[in-house]
């Protein structure tokens, strides 16, 4: 994809590259984030230990091929923590068109769970390369951002080079359809627009095309699942039994923790398999009803000091792009767990976004380990310029 | 400053609005953890549990029925009950749910509609349907499998009450029926649910609280698909304890077949202890028309039958005495002094009295006529005489020295009193004073008095006991479902009667004499080989005649009632057997013949008894039809 290039790139000029990148040498390790993987292996351990919780009585393989897949996982964190961030600069957009291909080879060939086409079948196992899509977009956005910086604010033509890395992934994801990761794409993209700043003109404008093309999402991309999904978030008691039935089920889980919950592996609404999805969407529910308020209160915050942590690590960060990239990763991470548990207590419809760490799925897995990887990376580098 | 520089300052100065934004956000989460766990924490724990755990009311299997041989008379038959938790849905889904459950298992909704309309209080479970069988049992349980979550549904196992000898012995087992709700809102039946299977009459109501047993509970969690996860707790059930009766069916039998199709009462009794041995109101009803769900045209039926087989004409059926009363008569002049063994009253046939003729049965007369005779040949008009010696107050003393104007009892429901007149009574409750010709009537059992059948029995056994008498009783023992005695309904002696041993011994001289001697007015009860004591009566349903009708020429409820009530043998006598035939004729000609097969029947089993046989009960043959009952004897 070709981007235009910033009529300002002259004065602000791209750093040269460090010499050192692609090799760890010792400042990497001196200058190494131990709270950042602290916080890495106590929400691994607590997610580990909550799908071992939720999958107990449905299917422990499930929690198996988790754990299983742990290790590579933490490879493949290992591995963009070591390679220099610096160098994926160049890289991004190749990266963001992979994982486009990915999506149109799954709307194409994709293997269909749930309803959905949202898998490929790549024979060691299935990817989904919609989770792969909301750190692609984040490089890609990065990436353009970063090479065009803007002080002034991004005007609407400015925009809609960014835009277009936007809806390419989105229009196939929601093909798909995946409700979820479709709105966490525009939530990602609208938080690094206004985090480096667009013009008013430009909100204005991107309110007004979005609410124009509601109805058109409404009447001819959403299915009709989806719909009543979100009409029974605004009225759950309706249809009780059906699809409400989830939102009340994890309430009442979430309710029967109490203070300090039911105890691990003693949760008797995910233990007696009244909560759907309790592996997936509804992880949460099954924290917060064998941990209780404590507990949850607890997870939440080691989330906010995670995600404040990646806020921390952009402020720190001695290059632009540093800055950006750990900005993006941080609203990555804080959107999930926003929706995710916002739906668990039912302030938000069940639109099955993971939560992470704590959510089966491999994929979501590897793409929370690579988000978690870069930002190790960008703040052990925060000195090496 | 280089624009680069501003540029990534600015960029680093919004990261603070970012992580104030992600706490506002994480704020709202916390608080909604807090509205959830914290303030709406109980009230969602409950619903959890409702979720999981299930409360299985387990049914306690009523208590069986056997007779005196411990031969099985009631049985149990188990069924499943669908009952519906109205509790479980919000109020505008009630009804359409109903509708719903009502199409599928093929029940009338209107009448469903009807029942939770009227149940509604509180609101209880609601039976849907009885009776369902395993199959349809199965294919119900997969209907859950739609309403997870909560299930409005509840099934649970019922044991159907089976009478397998049917109309032979309906007013002594009574029968079961659905609660009403009277009952429910009393608090002796706070442990009931609307449907739930209470005993109606007889035994199965008079001992509703020992046949019951006690509902068992199971706690149990479930998981979403409602499998049984395991049982968290569970008290069982406890059988209702079984019932052994006094009835000997083998008596019963013989009752039935000398009853035929005769409208009336009999009742057979040990005097030694009051148990009773048989016992029949005819005619009689089929107890599974009564089992729920009661058909109700059937059950109209029965209401307007004129020969009211609902009734238990034994206990509750209130009839003129007769001349069976004129022991009352006699014990009283005796003790009193009114009368000795020599006074003597010509009877020609009718008493003029206060200017009005009363007659004698007889209107040939008896002529010279004392006590022993008297009795024997049932005499008007010397007990007009003696009764007018007396005076009303003290009859009415002999009469309730004898258990007359008092319920006798007996272990079985809805029993009458009776009527034993006095002075005091006429103008309470007439409003007028006692005419002294009424003395005269009651003397001979008519007018006002009115006793049941089994008030009769229990006289004569206080006769025959010479002033013992024991409470008539129909269970024997209660005995718990492994055999064990819980309670043992021993003899009762309810009076000891003040009246002389030698009045006694006259009146029961006298009382062989109407079986035994020539022109004795119960022949017809003679026994070759036992001494049989026992007294006829004719009680006139119309009003005591100055015109002698044929009681066969009169339509049928106007007819008299025959009486013949007896004891054998007379010395240690082993039974009493009081006989009702309604609107039949002659005491002597239709109920004393009655009472001698059944006295035959009783020292025949006997018999049996002593060499060690008790048959098992086959098909009990249905009432033969009456025989022709002989001529008319005076």
């Amino acid at each position: 994809m070709k981007i235009r290039q910033s009529y300002n790139i002259r004065e602000f000029g791209v750093p040269e590259r460090s010499p050192g990148a692609g090799r760890i040498d010792r400042r990497l390790l001196y200058n190494f984030d131990f709270l950042l993987m602290f916080l890495i292996i106590i929400l691994t351990t607590a997610g580990m230990a909550n799908l071992y919780s939720a999958t107990a009585v449905t299917d422990l393989g499930l929690f198996r091929s988790q754990i299983s897949w742990l290790p590579v996982c933490v490879g493949v964190m290992i591995l963009f923590f070591s390679i220099n961030y610096t160098l994926l600069e160049g890289m991004t957009y190749r990266i963001y068109l992979v994982v486009c291909a990915l999506l149109l080879a799954v709307d194409l060939t994709g293997y269909t769970s749930h309803g959905a086409q949202r898998w490929l079948n790549i024979g060691l196992f299935k990817l989904q390369p919609s989770e792969f899509a909301k750190i692609a977009l984040v490089l890609a956005l990065v990436q353009y951002f970063y090479n065009n910086p803007n002080v002034k604010g991004y005007s609407l033509r400015e925009v809609l080079a960014p835009l277009g890395l936007l809806i390419l992934p989105f229009l196939m994801v929601i093909k798909q359809p995946d409700l979820g990761t479709a709105g966490l794409l525009i939530l990602i993209a609208f938080t690094l627009f206004i985090y480096v700043g667009v013009r008013k003109s430009v909100l204005l404008w991107i309110a007004v095309v979005g609410s124009g093309s509601l109805p058109i999402l409404w009447f001819f991309i959403l299915k009709a699942y989806q719909k009543t999904r979100i009409l029974t978030f605004f009225n759950p008691d309706k249809d009780p039994l059906r699809t409400g039935y989830h939102i009340k089920q994890s309430l009442i889980a979430v309710g029967s923790g109490r203070w300090f919950g039911t105890g691990y592996l003693k949760g008797t609404q995910s233990g007696l398999r009244f909560l759907p999805e309790q592996h997936t969407d509804f992880t949460f529910s099954v924290f917060a009803e064998e941990w209780g308020f404590v507990g949850s209160v607890l997870l939440l915050l080691l989330f906010l000091a995670l995600i404040g942590r990646a806020l921390i690590i952009a402020s720190r960060s001695k290059d632009r792009f540093g800055t950006l990239l750990s900005v993006g990763i941080a609203a990555l991470i804080f959107w999930q767990v926003a929706i995710n548990v916002g739906m668990c207590l039912g302030i938000f419809p069940v639109v099955g976004v993971p939560l992470p760490f704590f959510s089966y799925g491999r994929s979501a897995l590897l793409t929370i380990f690579i988000s978690a990887g870069l930002l190790l990376n960008i703040s052990s580098r925060r000195f090496m310029f | 400053m280089d624009l680069v520089t501003i540029y990534e300052e600015k960029l680093k100065a919004k990261l603070g609005a970012f992580l104030a934004f992600a706490l506002v956000v994480f704020a709202i989460l916390i608080g909604k953890l807090w509205y959830l766990q914290i303030i709406k924490g109980h009230e969602l724990q409950r619903k959890a549990e409702v979720n999981r755990i299930r409360i299985h009311r387990v049914a306690a299997p009523r208590g069986l029925i056997y007779d005196r041989n411990h031969r099985l008379l009631v049985d149990n038959r188990l069924n499943y009950v669908v009952y519906f938790n109205p509790n479980v849905l919000p109020p505008d889904e009630r009804q359409p749910f109903l509708e719903d459950i009502c199409a599928k298992l093929n029940v009338d909704f209107e009448y469903i509609k009807k029942r939770f309309q009227a149940m509604t209080s509180g609101l209880r479970f609601i039976k849907i349907k009885s009776g369902i069988a395993r199959e349809e049992l199965a294919k119900i349980q997969t209907w859950d499998m739609e309403y997870h979550g909560e299930y409005p549904l509840e099934i649970e196992e019922e044991t159907k009450r089976e009478y397998p000898l049917g109309k032979f012995m309906a007013h002594s087992l009574g029968f079961c029926g659905e609660i009403d709700k009277q009952q429910l809102e009393s608090p002796e039946y706070v442990d009931y649910r609307p449907g739930d299977l209470v005993g109606k009459m007889g035994i199965e109501a008079t001992y509703e609280a020992d046949l019951k047993g006690i509902y068992g509970k199971e706690r149990f969690e479930e998981d979403a698909n409602r499998n049984k996860i395991r049982t968290l707790d569970s008290v069982s059930a406890k059988p209702g304890d079984n019932l052994v009766l006094t009835i000997d069916v083998d008596l019963q039998k013989a009752v039935m077949q000398a009853f035929g199709d005769t409208a009336g009462a009999i009742v057979a009794l040990d005097p030694r202890n009051g148990e009773i041995l048989a016992l029949l109101s005819n005619p009689s009803f089929n107890p599974e028309i009564l089992s729920p769900p009661v058909d109700p045209k059937q059950w109209q039926q029965l209401l307007d039958d004129p020969k009211s087989p609902l009734m238990n004409k034994v206990i509750a059926g209130l009839y003129p005495p007769g001349s069976t009363y004129k022991v009352v008569a006699a014990l009283g002049g005796l003790e009193e002094g009114t009368i000795t063994t020599r006074t003597v009253h010509l009877c020609p046939g009718f008493w003029n009295f206060g200017g009005r003729q009363f007659n004698c049965h007889s209107s040939k007369g008896h002529g010279e006529i004392a006590l022993h005779r008297a009795v024997v040949q049932s005499c008007d008009v010397f007990f007009y005489h003696v009764g007018h010696d007396l005076g009303i107050d003290n009859l009415a003393i002999y009469a309730r020295e004898l258990g007359f104007g008092e319920k006798t009892g007996i272990d079985i429901d809805s029993e009458k009193e009776g009527l034993v007149p006095t002075r005091d009574w006429k103008s309470r409750v007439k409003k007028e004073n006692w005419s002294p010709g009424e003395t005269l009537l009651c003397a001979i059992g008519q007018g006002y008095s009115l006793v049941t059948p089994l008030q009769m029995a229990v006289a004569y056994m206080t006769i025959a006991n010479h002033g013992y008498r024991y409470r008539p009783k129909i269970v024997l023992r209660i005995e718990s479902r492994d055999g064990k005695v819980v309670k043992k309904n021993e003899p009762e002696l309810m009076a000891k009667s003040n009246i002389k041993e030698h009045s006694f011994d006259l009146v029961q001289k006298a009382l062989i004499g109407v079986v035994n001697e020539d022109g004795g007015t119960g022949g017809r009860a003679r026994m070759d080989s036992i001494l049989v004591a026992g007294k006829t009566g004719t009680s006139q349903v119309t009003g005591m005649g100055k015109h002698k009708i044929k009681s066969s020429s009169l339509p049928y409820e106007r007819r008299d009632h025959a009486w013949f009530v007896c004891y054998a043998p007379a010395e240690n006598s082993e039974i009493v057997v009081a006989v009702l035939a309604e609107h039949s004729g002659h005491g002597g000609v239709v109920a004393a013949p009655i009472a001698r097969q059944v006295l035959s029947a009783y020292f025949s089993i006997k018999r049996q008894r002593e060499k060690g046989i008790v048959q098992p009960i086959v098909d009990i043959a249905p009432p033969s039809p009456s025989e022709a009952k002989g001529n008319e004897l005076d």
